[in-house]
C-alpha cells in the first residue's frame, strides 16, 4: 500500500492500465482506497463545490432565503457597479489594507527569519514568541489590540510620545482607524516567518562560503545569494497573505464595525452586511459580491502567478 | 485479518463524516410533545431561564422543553435557514426590530386567537412594550422585559448636584446646561463627559421631539423637516461645542466597556440613556466614590425621562425601535403547545410549582437540584414571566407582576422605572430596519464630521431609507 492510488491505476511505471486488467487484489485495493478517501471527497463536493456553484447561480437572482428564489439576470451586478455608493468605499479599503498589511507582513517576517537564522542564544524560545500570537483567537487579539490602540492608555501611543508623538485616536479617527489595523495585522507575522525561515534553512551553505571567499559582504550577500534564493517562498508567502487580506473581516466586526465613518468597511464587512445583517436579506447581491471578489482575487493571483518567471528563481 | 480491520475502519469513517450532532434534552421530562425553544439569555441568565423552563415542565404535564441557548448576534442567519429547512423551532426569543419583515413574509404566525382564547389582553402590559409587537393589526409576539425603556435617564445625583443641579432636565436646553457643566476637559481632551448625546439613536431624539420617522402605514418616511433639523442640529451641536467633536468623544468611552465598566458606574460621564438592565449594573458594580449615598444608605443615582425637544412636549418622551419577546415561527411542529410556553414566559404571573434550586455562596442561582453536589438545595417557588425578570431585578412590562412585589425581591426604583415606561412611545419599526438603521448612522455621521450639511444629509438619507422601502412594497407588497 505504498503506492499512491493514481499510480495503481496506472501501474507502477505510468502506464495507464484499464479497471479489467487489475488483478482482484489491486482492485480491491483500489476500492478500499476510493473508500477512505470518500468523506473528503463527498465533503468537498457537499460543502465547497455545491456552495460554489450555488452562489454564482444565486448571484443572478433575488434571495431572501424565506421564499423562493427569483431570477433577475444582471440586476444584482447593475446594482453594485451603479447605485451602491459603499461598494467602491469598502474595495478601496480593502485595497489599501492588502497593500500595506502585505508590505508590512513581508517586510517584518522576512526581517525577523533572518535573524531567527542567525545563530543566535535561545532560538526555539524567539521562534515560540513570535508565532504565539498567530494561535491566538481573534476575538482574544482583537481585544488585545482595542487596549493597545487606545488613544489615552495605549501602549502604542505611550511608545509614541516616546518619540515627542502627540495622542493619536487610532479607532475613532478616519485618518488613523485602516493605519490602526494595519499595526494590528503584525500580529500574524509569525506565520509568514516561519515559512520564511524553512526557506532560508534550504539555502545551501556553500553558496555563502563561495561569496564569502570572494569577499561578499553581508549585504552583497542577502542581495545576490539570500534574496534570489529565497523568491519561490516569497511568491507563496505574497499569494497566501494577499489572499487572507482581501478577505479580511473579524477584526474589523469586532474592532469599528466599519467606522469610524466607513473608514474600515472592508469589502468582507459589506458583503456580511447584505447576506446576514439586513432585513430582507440580500444573498443573491451578496453572492454578486462575493464573486465579484473572487474574480479580482483570481486576476490578482494569476497577476503575480504570470509574473512570477521574471522574478522567482527555483534553485534546480 | 486485515480486511476485516480495514471494514470496521471503513464503516467508523463513513458513520462519522455522516453523523449529527444530538440534541441535549431534560432527562427527567416525561411527555408526548418536545418544544425545540431558542433563547438568548445567556452568562448568569442561563440557570434562571433553566429553572423557568424545568417549572414549565412541571406546570404542564406531557411538554418537555429542549431549550437551546444561541447567541444572539447570529439570531437571524440561525433563525432564516431554519424556516427555509422547514424545521424551525417551536418558540423563540425575537428581536422586535426584525418582526414586520417575518410578519410581512407570513413566517410567523399572529397570537391574536390564542389570546383571545386564553383571555390575554393588551391592557395586562406597558402600553409601548406591547404595541412594539404589533404589525398590521395583529400581534405577533409578545414582551418579556422591559426592551420598552431603552430611553431612561439615568444619573448620577451628586455629580449633578455638585455642579449645581438640584433635578434631573427637563428639556434639550436643560441638558445642554447639564452638558456646558458637566463636559471638562483641556486641550481638545476630555477629562469628563455630561452626556454623551450621539451614543443615543437619532430615532429615539427625534421621538422625544415629537416626531414620527415614518408614516404609519410604513411607506413614507418622515425625517426631512424641521423637527428632524433641530433633532439633527440637536446632536450636532451638542457634540461639537460641549463634547469636543465627535473623534473625541468616541476616543473617551474606549477607555470603558460594560456590566461593571459603564462610564457611569465609572464616574466617566453623569448621565446615560439605557435601559432597565442599568439597574441591576449599578446596583452590583456602582460604589459611595462615585455616586455617593443618601440617607437610607442607597447610592446616589436616579432615572428619569429623556429630555423632550423644541418640537416635543412633556407627554412624549424617550421611545424605542428595540425590545424582545417570543414568537412562534409557521410551521412550528407543535403550535398550540408552544403557545402554552409563550404564555409562561411573557403572561405567567403567579405559580404554584415548587421546585429544589441550588445557590451559591454568593447567593447566585447556579441552577435546578443539587449541582455543586454538596446536598443542599432550597425550595422555592418558581414561575415564568414575572419570576425570570425579578431574578434579574428587571421590572416586567407585565402589569400583574406589580414591579418587585414577589419573591421579596423588592426595589425602591421600580416605580420610578415603570413610571418613565409608560411615557415611553412606540417608535415604529419599518420593514427594513436594519438598513435603514445603517444608513441614518452614517447620515449622522456625515454631520458629525462635517461632511454635509443637516439638511443635505437628512435629504440623502431620507432619499436612500424611502428607495429601499419603496423596493420593499413592490417586491412584498
Amino acid at each position: 500500500m505504498t503506492a499512491t492510488f493514481g499510480t495503481q491505476l496506472r501501474g507502477m511505471k505510468g502506464k495507464r492500465e484499464r479497471w479489467r486488467d487489475l488483478s482482484p487484489m489491486r482492485r480491491r485495493e483500489a476500492l478500499y482506497g476510493l473508500a477512505f478517501v470518500s468523506p473528503w471527497i463527498i465533503g468537498l463536493l457537499l460543502f465547497s463545490l455545491f456552495p460554489f456553484v450555488a452562489s454564482f447561480v444565486m448571484s443572478f437572482t433575488r434571495y431572501d432565503v424565506i421564499n423562493p428564489p427569483v431570477w433577475i439576470g444582471l440586476a444584482n451586478y447593475q446594482e453594485i457597479f451603479s447605485g451602491d455608493s459603499l461598494f467602491l468605499k469598502s474595495l478601496l479599503n480593502t485595497a489599501y489594507y492588502v497593500v500595506g498589511s502585505v508590505a508590512i507582513r513581508i517586510v517584518l517576517a522576512f526581517s525577523l527569519a533572518m535573524l531567527l537564522n542567525s545563530k543566535v542564544r535561545f532560538l526555539g524560545v524567539w521562534r515560540t514568541l513570535f508565532y504565539i500570537p498567530s494561535t491566538v483567537p481573534i476575538v482574544a487579539i482583537s481585544m488585545v489590540w482595542i487596549y493597545i490602540l487606545n488613544a489615552r492608555y495605549g501602549l502604542l501611543n505611550w511608545f509614541l510620545s516616546l518619540l515627542g508623538q502627540g495622542r493619536i485616536r487610532w479607532l475613532s479617527s478616519p485618518a488613523y482607524a485602516m493605519n490602526g489595523l494595519l499595526v494590528m495585522s503584525t500580529t500574524w507575522v509569525g506565520v509568514t516567518m516561519i515559512i520564511f525561515l524553512a526557506g532560508l534553512q534550504n539555502i545551501p551553505e556553500e553558496y555563502y562560503d563561495a561569496a564569502r571567499i570572494d569577499g561578499a559582504s553581508w549585504l552583497q550577500r542577502l542581495r545576490r545569494v539570500t534574496l534570489p534564493l529565497i523568491t519561490p517562498t516569497i511568491f507563496l508567502n505574497v499569494l497566501i497573505n494577499i489572499i487572507s487580506a482581501f478577505q479580511v473581516f473579524n477584526q474589523v466586526f469586532i474592532m469599528t464595525q466599519g467606522g469610524p465613518r466607513d473608514a474600515t468597511r472592508t469589502y468582507m464587512l459589506h458583503l456580511y452586511n447584505h447576506a446576514f445583517e439586513f432585513l430582507p436579506p440580500q444573498m443573491g447581491y451578496a453572492s454578486a459580491l462575493a464573486w465579484i471578489l473572487f474574480i479580482i482575487l483570481f486576476v490578482f493571483t494569476a497577476i503575480v502567478v504570470m509574473t512570477s518567471d521574471r522574478w522567482v528563481f527555483y534553485n534546480d | 485479518m486485515t480486511r476485516k480491520l480495514l471494514s470496521v475502519l471503513l464503516l467508523t469513517a463513513m458513520l462519522l463524516s455522516f453523523s449529527v450532532a444530538a440534541q441535549a434534552q431534560n432527562a427527567d421530562c416525561q411527555g408526548d410533545v418536545t418544544l425545540t425553544y431558542w433563547h438568548h439569555w445567556g452568562g448568569n441568565r442561563i440557570p434562571i431561564m433553566e429553572a423557568a423552563i424545568a417549572a414549565f415542565e412541571v406546570a404542564n404535564p406531557g411538554i418537555c422543553v429542549d431549550n437551546v441557548f444561541l447567541p444572539w448576534d447570529n439570531r437571524l442567519p440561525n433563525l432564516l435557514t431554519a424556516i427555509a429547512a422547514g424545521e424551525p423551532p417551536d418558540v423563540t426569543m425575537f428581536g422586535r426590530q426584525d418582526l414586520p419583515f417575518f410578519a410581512a413574509t407570513d413566517s410567523i404566525i399572529p397570537l391574536d386567537d390564542y389570546m383571545a382564547m386564553d383571555g390575554i389582553t393588551a391592557d395586562m402590559f406597558v402600553p409601548a412594550e406591547f404595541g412594539g409587537n404589533q404589525y398590521g393589526g395583529q400581534t405577533w409576539m409578545l414582551p418579556n422585559p422591559t426592551g420598552g425603556a431603552v430611553a431612561l435617564g439615568w444619573y448620577n445625583k451628586k455629580q449633578l448636584a455638585d455642579a449645581g443641579f438640584d433635578s434631573f432636565p427637563e428639556t434639550w436646553d436643560e441638558l445642554k446646561e447639564v452638558g456646558m457643566a458637566l463636559s471638562t476637559g483641556e486641550d481638545g481632551f476630555l477629562d469628563h463627559v455630561g452626556v454623551n448625546v450621539a451614543a443615543t439613536p437619532f430615532l429615539t431624539w427625534l421621538n422625544a421631539n415629537g416626531q414620527n420617522w415614518i408614516s404609519d402605514d410604513l411607506r413614507t418616511v418622515t425625517i426631512n423637516n424641521q423637527a428632524g433639523v433641530e433633532t439633527m442640529e440637536f446632536i450636532r451641536d451638542f457634540t461639537n461645542d460641549i463634547n469636543y467633536g465627535i473623534e473625541e468623544v468616541s476616543s473617551f468611552y474606549e477607555m470603558t466597556g460594560e456590566f461593571d465598566q459603564t462610564p457611569l458606574i465609572l464616574g466617566f460621564d453623569s448621565i446615560q440613556f439605557s435601559g432597565s438592565w442599568q439597574l441591576f449594573q449599578l446596583e452590583s458594580h456602582g460604589t459611595p466614590e462615585v455616586f455617593g449615598t443618601d440617607d437610607m444608605g442607597n447610592l446616589g443615582f436616579g432615572v428619569a425621562p429623556m429630555p423632550y425637544g423644541p418640537s416635543g412636549n412633556p407627554g412624549r418622551r424617550g421611545g424605542f425601535s428595540g425590545g424582545w419577546g417570543f414568537m412562534i415561527p409557521k410551521n412550528a411542529p407543535h403550535p398550540d403547545e408552544a403557545w402554552q410556553l409563550v404564555k409562561w414566559m411573557t403572561s405567567q404571573v403567579e405559580s404554584n410549582v415548587e421546585l429544589e434550586l441550588d445557590y451559591d455562596e454568593m447567593g447566585a442561582l447556579i441552577g435546578v437540584g443539587d449541582v455543586n453536589g454538596d446536598g443542599e438545595t432550597t425550595t422555592k417557588m418558581v414561575g415564568g414571566a414575572c419570576w425570570f425578570l425579578q431574578q434579574q431585578q428587571r421590572p416586567s412590562p407585565l402589569a400583574g407582576c406589580d414591579g418587585y412585589a414577589k419573591e421579596g425581591v423588592s426595589h425602591r426604583m421600580a416605580a420610578d422605572i415603570l413610571g418613565v415606561a409608560v411615557l415611553d412611545g412606540v417608535i415604529i419599526v419599518s420593514p427594513v430596519q436594519p438598513e435603514a438603521n445603517e444608513i441614518l448612522n452614517r447620515m449622522e455621521d456625515e454631520v458629525l464630521f462635517g461632511e454635509k450639511s443637516v439638511e443635505q444629509a437628512l435629504a440623502d438619507a431620507e432619499a436612500e431609507i424611502q428607495a429601499l422601502l419603496d423596493t420593499f412594497w413592490a417586491e412584498y407588497g
